[in-house]
């Protein structure tokens, strides 16, 4: 899909199967977690603000939609894309695919605000972040 | 078609990070076993195949080496290939990458064969995973080929003066689904000797603070004797086979005391290095006055 790059790749667990015997919807949020250090990356969020605790994106809203189970030893991959902003949000939706068959299992569709982390207020993006996601932004309502 | 595969893609988690604040060893292991299915499939064993058979690829020996430390947040990739099929032994690797910049931070490279994953017995090949294999097989010049391990290599025998440095057992949510240990944690044994390592040889953490030291692990080379499961209990014993310089050299064996069996040999090279600085510094005088009669090379 034009505008998704690929944000994680890996496995399900033994341990993070619960007892229907699938993937438990925690696990999920894992991957999403991982794929979002990676689209940090691609925005243009500086690793090192992020671990000097200046920047950083917080979620504030989540849409997501199981599709199929995951078992353990299942392989996975994620893609995702910039779909929307706002002055002080990204939006970016997730796609999680089995990776056999690129069978979608999961999708999640993820406002985060630009955060100041020593006040933890919603700040303006910066203008390097803003320009990023306007190249990078794809039409958010066919991706839906 | 491109040989070098997209094997993994994530990041380091902050629960990832040791005291010595970059990703502990055993979260590399991690990301390499989960590169290590996405290749399993390539060679044609999805995750179905080696669920309902119960047979599948399994280490024999991994080289690792650390080649860039990496911290929290940063995002990873990794790609792996075959380099060679040998009988019934693939030899592949693995490499795992910054991807702020590209540098390679961890390269795997080990030899698997195809088990039995209940009777822990080694298999032939079968011929379509060596087609597949043969087929993606490539010397992979354009890919670091790490040079033979430097130094004599830790023996899979008891070697006297060896001390224990990490006992526990294995438990459920450290299996995978054919209740063997992951990877991941036979790692993670080796990481919680460290700590052992630096009281045998007469530190402690208050020294090792107070100097500003911590330690990374340089190279690992392990060799898998025999499987290790569910509940088993584990011993891990350790002895320093050198030090000089700023290199340090430790051997591992790690026991399945319910068989009594050696499961696994390591030899690990490292380094101790400015906090501050993140570079390498001479070994504390504590590692190069150890007795040299208790050293392993002696009995190597």
């Amino acid at each position: 899909m034009s505008g998704y790059m690929e944000s994680y790749r890996g496995q399900v667990l033994m341990r993070e199967c619960d007892l229907l015997g699938h993937m438990n919807i925690q696990y999920y949020g894992s991957r999403i977690s991982l794929a979002m250090c990676n689209m940090f990356h691609v925005i243009g969020l500086d690793p090192d603000d992020l671990k000097n605790g200046k920047r950083g994106l917080a979620v504030v809203h989540q849409d997501s939609r199981y599709v199929a189970e995951l078992h353990a030893g299942d392989i996975i991959h994620m893609q995702s894309a910039v779909v929307g902003s706002s002055d002080k949000t990204v939006t970016i939706d997730h796609r999680l695919y089995n990776s056999v068959d690129d069978g979608l299992v999961f999708t999640s569709r993820m406002t985060s605000a630009y955060m100041d982390l020593e006040s933890r207020k919603a700040i303006p993006l910066s203008d390097a972040i803003r320009q990023k996601v306007a190249e990078l932004k794809i039409d958010g309502e066919n991706a839906a | 078609m491109n040989k070098v595969l997209p094997l993994y893609r994530g990041a380091v988690e902050a629960w990832e990070c040791d005291q010595m604040r970059h990703m502990n060893v055993q979260f590399y292991m991690s990301k390499a076993s989960d590169a290590f299915a996405h290749l399993q499939n390539r060679l044609g064993l999805s995750p179905a195949f080696i669920r309902s058979t119960r047979k599948g690829l399994r280490f024999r020996s991994i080289r690792t080496q650390y080649k860039a430390e990496v911290h929290v947040g940063t995002p990873l990739y990794g790609l792996g290939g075959v380099r060679d099929v040998a009988g019934d032994l693939i030899t592949g690797f693995i490499h795992i990458f910054n991807s702020v910049n590209d540098r390679l931070s961890a390269v795997y490279e080990f030899t698997a064969d195809y088990a039995d994953f209940d009777t822990d017995t080694s298999l032939p090949l079968p011929d379509e995973i060596r087609v597949a294999a043969e087929e993606l097989a490539d010397p992979h010049p354009d890919c670091l080929r790490l040079k033979p391990f430097d130094g004599a290599l830790m023996p899979d025998r008891p070697l006297n003066h060896m001390f224990e440095s990490a006992r526990g057992s294995v438990d459920v949510w450290e299996c995978d689904q054919f209740n063997h240990i992951e990877m991941r944690h036979i790692v993670g044994y080796f990481s919680d000797a460290a700590t052992h390592i630096i009281n045998a040889v007469g530190l402690t953490r208050e020294i090792i603070r107070s100097r500003n030291l911590g330690s990374a692990a340089l190279d690992y080379y392990s060799e898998f004797h025999a499987p290790i499961r569910k509940s088993t209990a584990i011993l891990l014993k350790s002895g320093l086979i050198g030090a000089d310089g700023k290199i340090f050299r430790f051997g591992h064996n790690l026991i399945d005391m319910d068989t009594g069996k050696l499961a696994v040999t390591t030899t690990v090279i490292g380094c101790y290095f400015d906090m501050t600085t993140r570079k390498s510094v001479p070994l504390p005088e504590e590692f190069t006055s150890y007795p040299k009669e208790k050293l392993l090379k002696e009995q190597m």
